[in-house]
Parts: C-alpha cells; sequence; structure tokens
C-alpha cells in the first residue's frame, strides 16, 4: 500500500517539478524522496523505477501522439531503428533507471543517519 | 556497510547522471535529449503551438498583430516601421533560430566550434577569403545610414525577444543534436548573412584555371575553346540585343603588361556556379488582361529548411509581401499594392587574384611597384569542438586577403595570391531591399537600386501603372579586355580595378518595344556595350528557350506563366540530338546503342519525370563530353574546367574531324559519338541492374533536399520532379528553383508563389516540408494578400499580439 502510494508520489512530484529542474531532476526528485521517507533499499529502487519510468513512459507516448509520432520516427533513423515507438522504450527504461538508481542513493544516505531498523522476530511494527 | 553502500550507490547516480549530461563522441547527451521533459519530445508539434498567444515586449512603441493563414505565412500588422521590422525579426527567430545561427556560423568560419574538426578546413577557406572583413564593412556602412540603423536594430531586438523567452527544452532540435545553445542575434549576423548570399552567388571564379589553360594551350587555342562572347544567332543577351548604348564610357586603357607565368593544381573549394535564376516581366500591352505581370524564380541548393520564408509586412506606407531571407530585413523577392521586382544572378566576374611579393620571411611588407607596402596581420582562432582552438595567420593586402600562402594550398614558399572582391567592399545592400519594400513607381525603384553593389543581381520591376524594367545592377569593376581573366601580378599598379562602372552606365532598360524584360544568367547585354565584359559561368539555354516561349504567344495569362517556369524542354538535348544523331549516324550503330540512339531522335525534349530519354541523353552528353575533353585535361595537367556545353556544341558543328580538341583519341565526331553511344548504354544497363527499375528521369536524377547540417532523416530523398540545370524548371538532383513567384499587377496584386520546404524550421513540425509536393507537381499557394487586418481576424491559423509594456 504505502509502496504504491510512494511511487504515485515519485511520479507525481518528478512530473510537477520536472521542467522546473533540469533533466536529472529524475535523480534528484526520488533521491530527495528517499532521504526524507523511510523505506527498505529493493521497495525504494522499485518506486523510483516505476515511478519515474512511468511518469517518462506516458509523457513521451503522450508528446508522441500529439505529435503524430513525426519527429521521433525522424530521430530514431538517428538512432538506427524504425519507428518512434522504439524511442518510448528507451525513454521508459532511461526514466526508469534515473529513478530507481536516485532512490537508492537517496534511500543509502538516510541510512547513514537513521538505518532502518532490524526487524524483531514476532515484532508488531515494521518500517 | 552503510557508508559503503552510500558510496556505491550516490557514485552511481552521480556517473549516471555524468554520462547522460554530456556528449559521447559523436552521440549527443542521451540524458538531455531523451528526457520528456526537456529533450526533443518537447520539439514535436503539437496543437498547442497553433494556439494564439499575447507577449508584453519593452522594445515596441505600439501594438503589434501578426496573423498567420493556412500555410503559416504571417500578416504582420503594426502601426510604425521598426515595429513591423521587431515582429519580423520574432517571428524569423521563432520559425527559422537555427538555420539562422547556422548560415552565420558558415559565413564567418564558425562551424567547426559545433561540428568538430571536420569542418576545418570550410571555416579555414571562409576566413581566408575574407568573409568577416567583407561582413564588418557592410555593418559599418549599415551603421552609419540612420534608417538602416534603427531597423535592423529593431529586427535584432525582435529576434533576441524571441531568443530570451526560450529555455532549454524550447531550444530547436539542431541544438540539442549538436550539444550547443543559440547565442544573441546582432545587426553583424545580418551582415553576414548578405556576405553569405554574395558568397553563394558570387564566390567562384576560374583564374587560375584561365591561367593553366593559356598557358598550356596558348592564346589562340584558349580564345577558340573559351571565347567571351557566342554567335549573334545563339546569343539571347539580358538586355535586348539590339539595344544602343548612348553614353560616353569612362575610359581604361589596356596597359602593357605579361601576365605573370604560374601553374596551379590545388584550388580552394568554391560556391556552386550552378546558383542562378530566371525572371522576367510583361508589359501590359504583352498579357491577356493588359495588367503586367512579373515572375522570378531563384535557383539555389535545395535545403531543409528552406532558404526563403514567406511574409507579409503592413505598416503606414508599405504593404509588402513575398519572401525574406533569415536574417534579412523585408522582402527580397516580391511585390507590394504599386509595384512587384524580383532578382536573379547578374553574372560578371568579380572575383581576381594577384600574386603577391613579400619583401622577406616576415610578411609584413609586399612589393608595389617601387615600393614596399605594409601587410596586416589577424591571428584567426578557429575553436574545434572537443578539440583544441587551430590558430591561422590572415595576412591582408589593399586587395584583400592572402588567401593562399605557405600555410594554405599553396605550392611553394613564393606562391602567394590575394583576393581582390566587390563582396569585401562596404555597401549596404540592406537599404535597397528597405526602399523596395515601400517603392511605388519606377523612380523609386531606380533610387533603390542605387544602394546595391554584391551580388550584383538582375532587378526586374514591373509596377500597376503599367512600367516594366531590368536593371543588371551591382558594382562591377571597370576592366581592360582579359583584365582579371588570368592570375595577376600584385607588385605592378598597372593590373589593379581602377574604377567601377557608374551607375547611370549599368545595363538597362524600361519598357522595351518587345514588351518584356527577362533574364536568366546569360550575357548580360550585346557585345557593343562599351565596357568589357567577361564572365566564365553564363548561362546559355534557359534564356533563348524563356524568350521564345515569352514571344510564342501575342498575349500571356498568368497560367501561361506559371507554365514557363516550370518548362521542362531541354534545349540543349534538342541541338545536341539533332546535330549528332542523324539517320546514318543512327544506322552506324548496334545493339542497345543504336536503340538508345532511335529513342532520342524520336524523343520531343522534354525532361518530364517519366521520361526515360531524359536520362538516356544525361548519360550520353555526360560521356559525350567527358571524351572529348578528355585529352585537354591531360594537356594542361593542372586545375582547368571545360569548355561551356554550348561553345563544345558549336565547335562539334564547325568541325566534324574534332581538330579543335586538344590531345584528343577520337578520329573524328562519328567516333566519338559511337563510343559515348556504347557508354552510355553500358551505364543505363548497369542503372537498371543496380536499381531494378526503368530509368524514368525522376528516377534516374533522384532530387533530394538535404538538411543544412546533413542530418539525413531531416533531409528528403526522390522528390518526383522533372527539369534539371539549363532548363527552365532548373531542378537538378541537388539544386532548383528555391522560390517561384507570378505576381498580376492588378489593382489589387494576385500573387501566387511556392518554394520546396515549408514556413516552419522545426523538422517536428507539419509545416516542415509540406509544400515539397506541391513544388514538385509545378502547383504554386494563392498569396492572400490584404492590406486591412480585418480581412484575416475572421480565418487564421494562429495569432501573435504584441503589446508594449506601458
Amino acid at each position: 500500500m504505502y509502496f504504491l502510494i510512494k511511487t504515485i508520489l515519485i511520479a507525481f512530484i518528478t512530473w510537477i517539478a520536472g521542467p522546473t529542474l533540469p533533466w536529472y531532476g529524475a535523480v534528484i526528485v526520488p533521491m530527495a524522496f528517499f532521504i526524507i521517507f523511510p523505506s527498505k533499499g529493493i521497495n525504494a529502487f522499485l518506486s523510483g523505477f516505476l515511478g519515474v519510468g512511468l511518469l517518462w513512459l506516458a509523457l513521451s507516448f503522450q508528446l508522441n501522439e500529439a505529435n503524430g509520432s513525426l519527429l521521433a520516427d525522424k530521430m530514431a533513423l538517428l538512432f538506427g531503428f524504425n519507428s518512434g515507438n522504439w524511442l518510448i522504450l528507451i525513454t521508459w527504461g532511461l526514466g526508469g533507471i534515473a529513478g530507481g538508481i536516485g532512490a537508492l542513493a537517496g534511500y543509502s544516505a538516510r541510512q547513514l543517519v537513521f538505518p532502518n531498523k532490524k526487524k524483531e522476530r514476532g515484532g508488531y511494527y515494521s518500517a | 556497510m552503510r557508508i559503503f553502500k552510500f558510496l556505491l550507490f550516490s557514485t552511481l547516480a552521480l556517473a549516471f547522471v555524468l554520462a547522460l549530461n554530456f556528449p559521447i563522441q559523436d552521440y549527443p547527451a542521451l540524458g538531455k535529449l531523451l528526457s520528456p521533459t526537456h529533450g526533443f519530445w518537447q520539439n514535436g508539434e503539437t496543437e498547442t503551438d497553433l494556439e494564439s498567444e499575447r507577449i508584453i515586449v519593452t522594445a515596441i512603441k505600439d501594438e503589434i498583430e501578426i496573423y498567420f493563414d493556412e500555410h503559416l505565412i504571417p500578416h504582420i500588422f503594426a502601426d510604425n516601421e521598426a515595429d513591423m521590422y521587431f515582429a519580423q525579426g520574432y517571428v524569423l527567430g521563432k520559425y527559422r533560430l537555427w538555420q539562422m545561427d547556422f548560415i552565420t556560423r558558415a559565413a564567418s568560419g564558425r562551424l567547426s566550434e559545433i561540428v568538430g574538426p571536420a569542418t576545418l578546413d570550410m571555416d579555414r577557406n571562409t576566413r581566408r577569403q575574407g568573409m568577416m572583413i567583407g561582413a564588418e564593412a557592410s555593418l559599418k556602412e549599415m551603421m552609419r545610414d540612420p534608417y538602416t540603423e534603427e531597423m535592423v536594430n529593431a529586427y535584432t531586438e525582435g529576434v533576441n525577444a524571441y531568443i530570451s523567452s526560450l529555455t532549454f527544452k524550447d531550444y530547436p532540435i539542431e541544438f540539442k543534436l549538436l550539444g550547443y545553445e543559440p547565442e544573441p542575434w546582432t545587426p553583424l549576423k545580418s551582415a553576414l548573412l548578405l556576405k553569405y548570399m554574395a558568397d553563394n552567388l558570387t564566390g567562384t571564379d576560374k583564374d587560375f584555371e584561365n591561367t593553366n589553360l593559356v598557358q598550356a594551350l596558348g592564346q589562340e587555342v584558349f580564345d577558340l575553346l573559351y571565347p567571351d562572347f557566342y554567335p549573334k544567332e545563339y546569343s539571347e543577351p539580358v538586355i535586348s540585343k539590339t539595344k544602343k548604348w548612348d553614353f560616353s564610357p569612362v575610359k581604361v586603357t589596356k596597359p602593357d603588361v605579361i601576365f605573370p607565368s604560374i601553374k596551379k593544381d590545388s584550388i580552394i573549394a568554391q560556391s556552386n556556379p550552378d546558383n542562378g535564376s530566371n525572371n522576367w516581366a510583361l508589359s501590359p500591352l504583352k498579357t491577356k488582361d493588359g495588367h503586367p505581370i512579373l515572375a522570378n524564380d531563384p535557383h539555389l541548393g535545395l535545403n531543409f529548411p528552406s532558404i526563403w520564408f514567406m511574409i507579409h509586412l503592413n505598416s503606414p506606407g508599405q504593404q509588402s509581401m513575398g519572401v525574406t531571407l533569415p536574417g534579412a530585413l523585408g522582402v527580397i523577392s516580391g511585390f507590394n499594392e504599386s509595384i512587384a521586382w524580383g532578382v536573379t544572378n547578374a553574372t560578371r566576374d568579380v572575383r581576381d587574384w594577384y600574386k603577391i611579393e613579400f619583401k622577406d620571411e616576415s610578411r609584413s611588407e609586399y612589393a608595389f611597384d617601387d615600393k614596399w607596402l605594409k601587410t596586416q596581420k589577424y591571428i584567426e582562432e578557429i575553436k574545434i569542438k572537443g578539440e583544441e582552438s587551430f590558430f591561422d595567420t590572415l595576412i591582408t593586402t589593399h586587395y584583400g586577403p592572402v588567401v593562399y600562402d605557405k600555410n594554405y594550398k599553396s605550392e611553394s614558399e613564393k606562391a602567394n595570391y590575394a583576393l581582390r572582391w566587390t563582396a569585401h567592399d562596404p555597401s549596404n545592400e540592406q537599404k535597397t531591399f528597405l526602399m523596395l519594400n515601400k517603392a511605388k513607381d519606377y523612380d523609386d525603384y531606380v533610387e533603390a537600386l542605387s544602394f546595391y553593389q554584391c551580388p550584383a543581381q538582375n532587378f526586374v520591376f514591373a509596377s500597376k501603372s503599367g512600367d516594366i524594367a531590368l536593371t543588371v545592377n551591382g558594382r562591377y569593376p571597370i576592366k581592360w579586355e582579359n583584365q582579371g581573366k588570368y592570375v595577376m601580378d600584385g607588385s605592378q599598379s598597372a593590373f589593379e580595378w581602377s574604377n567601377f562602372i557608374p551607375y547611370e552606365h549599368l545595363p538597362r532598360e524600361k519598357n522595351p518595344p518587345r514588351g518584356y524584360v527577362s533574364s536568366a544568367n546569360q550575357h548580360p547585354h550585346n557585345a557593343e556595350y562599351p565596357y568589357y565584359f567577361y564572365d566564365p559561368f553564363t548561362s546559355d539555354y534557359r534564356n533563348r528557350r524563356l524568350n521564345a516561349l515569352l514571344e510564342e504567344k501575342e498575349r500571356l495569362t498568368v497560367e501561361d506563366n506559371k507554365r514557363i517556369q516550370t518548362d521542362n524542354y531541354n534545349l540543349m538535348a534538342q541541338e545536341y540530338v539533332q546535330l549528332l544523331l542523324d539517320s546514318a549516324t543512327i544506322a552506324n550503330q548496334k545493339g542497345e546503342a543504336k536503340n538508345i540512339a532511335v529513342a532520342l531522335s524520336n524523343w520531343n525534349y522534354f525532361n518530364e519525370v517519366g521520361s526515360k530519354e531524359a536520362s538516356y541523353f544525361e548519360v550520353f552528353q555526360h560521356f559525350l563530353l567527358g571524351n572529348l575533353w578528355k585529352g585537354l585535361g591531360e594537356k594542361v595537367d593542372a586545375a582547368y574546367y571545360r569548355p561551356a556545353k554550348l561553345q563544345s556544341y558549336l565547335l562539334l558543328k564547325e568541325d566534324s574531324t574534332l581538330g579543335f580538341a586538344p590531345n584528343t583519341s577520337f578520329r573524328n565526331r562519328d567516333a566519338l559519338v559511337k563510343e559515348s553511344l556504347a557508354q552510355t548504354a553500358d551505364s543505363i544497363n548497369n542503372w537498371i541492374a543496380k536499381y531494378e527499375m526503368e530509368p524514368k528521369w525522376a528516377d534516374f536524377k533522384n532530387t533530394s533536399i538535404t538538411h543544412l547540417a546533413r542530418i539525413a532523416p531531416f533531409g528528403m530523398e526522390g522528390v518526383n520532379v522533372g527539369g534539371n540545370k539549363d532548363i527552365l524548371n532548373a531542378t537538378s538532383s541537388s539544386h532548383g528553383a528555391s522560390w517561384r513567384m507570378v505576381v498580376e499587377m492588378r489593382n489589387k496584386p494576385e500573387a501566387y508563389g511556392i518554394y520546396p520546404g515549408g514556413q516552419s524550421g522545426n523538422p517536428g513540425s507539419t509545416f516542415y516540408d509540406n509544400l515539397t509536393e506541391k513544388w514538385a507537381r509545378g502547383e504554386y499557394l494563392s498569396l492572400n494578400f490584404s492590406s486591412s487586418p480585418s480581412d484575416y481576424r475572421l480565418n487564421f491559423l494562429k495569432r501573435i499580439e504584441f503589446k508594449p509594456e506601458n
């Protein structure tokens, strides 16, 4: 549950703040997010990967639709692909990696100061 | 452990950002490029780009309205001239920013800065030819004239108002791909744009080649192969050939001098001599409805973004429409409510070379008569993307820059050559266009042209009141016979240009009895014109076909004029085929060669898209002329060029034993034709085998429109279009009618125009190349010309309103 909310929040903040930040806002936003909010490492990575990745997928898909794939098809030829759709996939992957790596960096920074408590056997709560 | 993780992940994140934030080798910065909020995705044009805008700026005095019509042609309405040019600058910036940047970089030798070492030689070439010297001289001249200064500054502010509204995500795609940022526009860049055109249109000469040729062949043979004028029946000069010249010319006398004997093989890259154009005007007596008609189609290299941009400029006292160049003010080829005008290149040798003798190795002085004159030295820093700067020493003399020296394409320490070129001289061509845009009649046209120097143009003119005129207009040195045809001795003042043809003596005519004026880059005048003429690039076919078509009908319509512009008749083919392929010759051939000869002799000589004969002829003339002049190249054994096609024809006609062709291995004309036909058959068969299709002309020619920076997917191949060079529809594989316009000067002018390309310079816009197919089919847009903004308010694609701040 928390995982889904975090993922959506990351996507949302990256989307809103993105245009005012350099492109690597896609790294910085998830990093900052997981400096502030605690998480397990693997969950942080997945939130960042999915949050930013899906955002980049959605944005590039929507811009490409609005443009009738006119530019993406030409750009694809430059990269040796035959269709702009390949660039949407690459953008998705790149956004995912950016978000995932950023999230991990943020998570590991937080761990320096506020390490996650080791789960106690039979404990009542978890992080 | 936690520290280790932190170091690992943060290093990973940093490395990822760095790797994708900067270009790696030839690859652009991928993070920047692919980010949907910053990268190329932002460049794809969408509906929102057509939304209307309201912009508040400080640089203007009153409100400005711009209505873009269905073709994205802006109709600009301003309350004063400066605001109008502000708006022109803004609009050109908005739709052609990268092109403006790239062209002015090319003209100032700064391409390597953004491209890398591949363009270093091009940059050195540009700088050593003194393009910047010319641009700075012109800038000074522009700024000395308060009127030009005010307008050029307003234009500059307009471009910069647009540039300053941009952030990275808005940069044209080429900036993102090449990894650099737009820099502010300056008046110097507008001057550079005009120099770019000057270089395009006059930046080529044959002085070294002529020198090599005359030494190898002797004067007599040289004059036979490269005559200054053609026989009367083949000559159809710009100004009617019956014209009498009733002024007394400024005299020059041929000094008693000997041209230096040199032999040179390494020649700098020069502009394409195919850059040319057609224009003409018909008097009211020559048109069906009794209104003057003016037509113009400039032929240039075919590129995206197109070199032209259609625009309509309105301010009190001015309603002009037509095409402009990105970076220039006003309309360059177009019309207003009272007059129409157009340009073709007025070919005449305005580039000469002087051999320079330096006093010593310091190269700080050079010989001139019995004195030593001082040189000036400039260190040119050429920045190179990804490498250290290249430093070049540019030495200038009173002639101009020393282009060839020990550091550049020179055979020896002693072989130094300076370039004298009218493009270096101070002049204010911009003022001519500012004035033409507002001109009301013939007198205004004459006054406007008096400021125009380089690149010399044939300015055609028609007015609503019924006048037509044509002026061969530019700054032309008065030369004695052969002056500047060969490389000259810079140490003797006798070789120097002394004077220029006075403006009043320029070849011109107004309302000639034949009812029309016309030009197509041919000889400007008959041989009786009292000033010496020389040019190695005259066009010898389009002019004759054009005048024949204009004379064919008593009175012509607008449609007739469009048909003339897109006429595909190959006069060269007609003359060659009729001379060389008579029935006896055909009977003498065998197999495929015979089939081709038969096809050519039955051909109607039209280079239409589906014509196979047009392809046959193209290959045939290629082999024929190659074979004919093969011995010439061997004999000269240095840089040379072949005699003109028309002269080759005349010589072949005159002498079937080929006595005129140096070192030829052919017994006679028949042997030459036989060999060339056999080669043609082979070559055509190879083409068919390779492409597995019929050699139809459009496929065979494969007209391509390349992107300015050679980014392949931003260009277009295989445009389905007929024509060729030396044909009125002068569309070859990479060159052609870059703009076509026909204007009928009715009470309200009716104008038709088109160019290959589109209004937007953005490869992600539908307006990038949307006019190309229409252009290829020979169709036109009807230009929507009205002086009232209310005519555009009801039906527009996009509107931009500017409001002054307070």
